[in-house]
């Protein structure tokens, strides 16, 4: 037994790597923030998905400041679909899985994806599903549109892409197998 | 459901909970559909699936 290799504290190092996380961010707080009401589409998207990926449970002023940009890039329709899955996933996936971003947000930007719901990829697609369904927003048409592309696509949906959309059938109460 | 119950590959651990999830659904709505082959793709899962682990290792954000 004592000889073994067995790993025997895992997670032991996950709380300092949070930290490390947590301080990293702390560092550049005001250059997110600042950076975040004037970037272009392309980087507020990548500032967005870096905050969902770094895992943090704070920074509410820097995801306020995204969702703001975000809605004026919509008005000024410069955004694509692109920019808007990646945006709303990021967003109702951000601080730990509790969310940000309002449900006007999301109904703001629903026009900019029933323009594009069919160049929109397929595994986009259900990612967009789960941050409607998961939230419950979204109007009826949006959600009617969902469906029936749902089951376009259904038979060629892989394990994380039917992951979002067994997700989004659920939150929906649609059993529709 | 028929795409999972077709598919060959195994379904990976971490996108386990929302298929059973589906599948308790349709058996308690759906009393009378055949499960069988849907169910059948969660063996593998199932059998390492724990919940405290799910928590802190195999957690999807």
């Amino acid at each position: 037994m004592f000889a073994s290799s067995r790993p025997k504290n895992f997670g032991v190092y996950k709380k300092y790597a949070d930290d490390e996380l947590e301080e990293l961010l702390a560092h550049y707080e005001h250059d997110l923030t600042e950076a975040a009401e004037k970037v272009n589409a392309e980087h507020l998207t990548r500032i967005a998905q870096a905050l969902y990926i770094l895992k943090s449970g704070d920074y509410e002023n820097i995801w306020w400041r995204i969702e703001r940009r975000t809605n004026e890039l919509a008005e000024k329709k410069q955004l694509d679909h692109y920019h808007v899955t990646n945006i709303l996933r990021a967003f109702s996936r951000s601080q730990k899985n509790r969310m940000s971003g309002q449900s006007k947000t999301y109904y703001n930007l629903e026009p900019i994806i029933l323009a594009n719901l069919d160049s929109i990829p397929d595994r986009d697609l259900t990612h967009l599903m789960y941050s409607y369904g998961v939230r419950s927003v979204g109007n009826p048409e949006l959600h009617a549109a969902f469906e029936t592309k749902l089951a376009e696509i259904a038979d060629r949906l892989d394990y994380p892409s039917l992951f979002n959309a067994v997700y989004y059938l659920l939150f929906k109460e649609n059993a529709n197998p | 459901m028929k795409n999972v119950g077709e598919r060959e590959e195994i379904l990976p651990l971490i996108y386990y909970k929302p298929f059973k999830a589906s599948a308790l659904f349709l058996k308690h709505h759906y009393p009378e559909m055949d499960l069988q082959d849907y169910s059948d793709k969660f063996w593998h899962a199932e059998k390492y699936f724990q919940v405290i682990k799910q928590e802190e290792s195999f957690e999807l954000n």
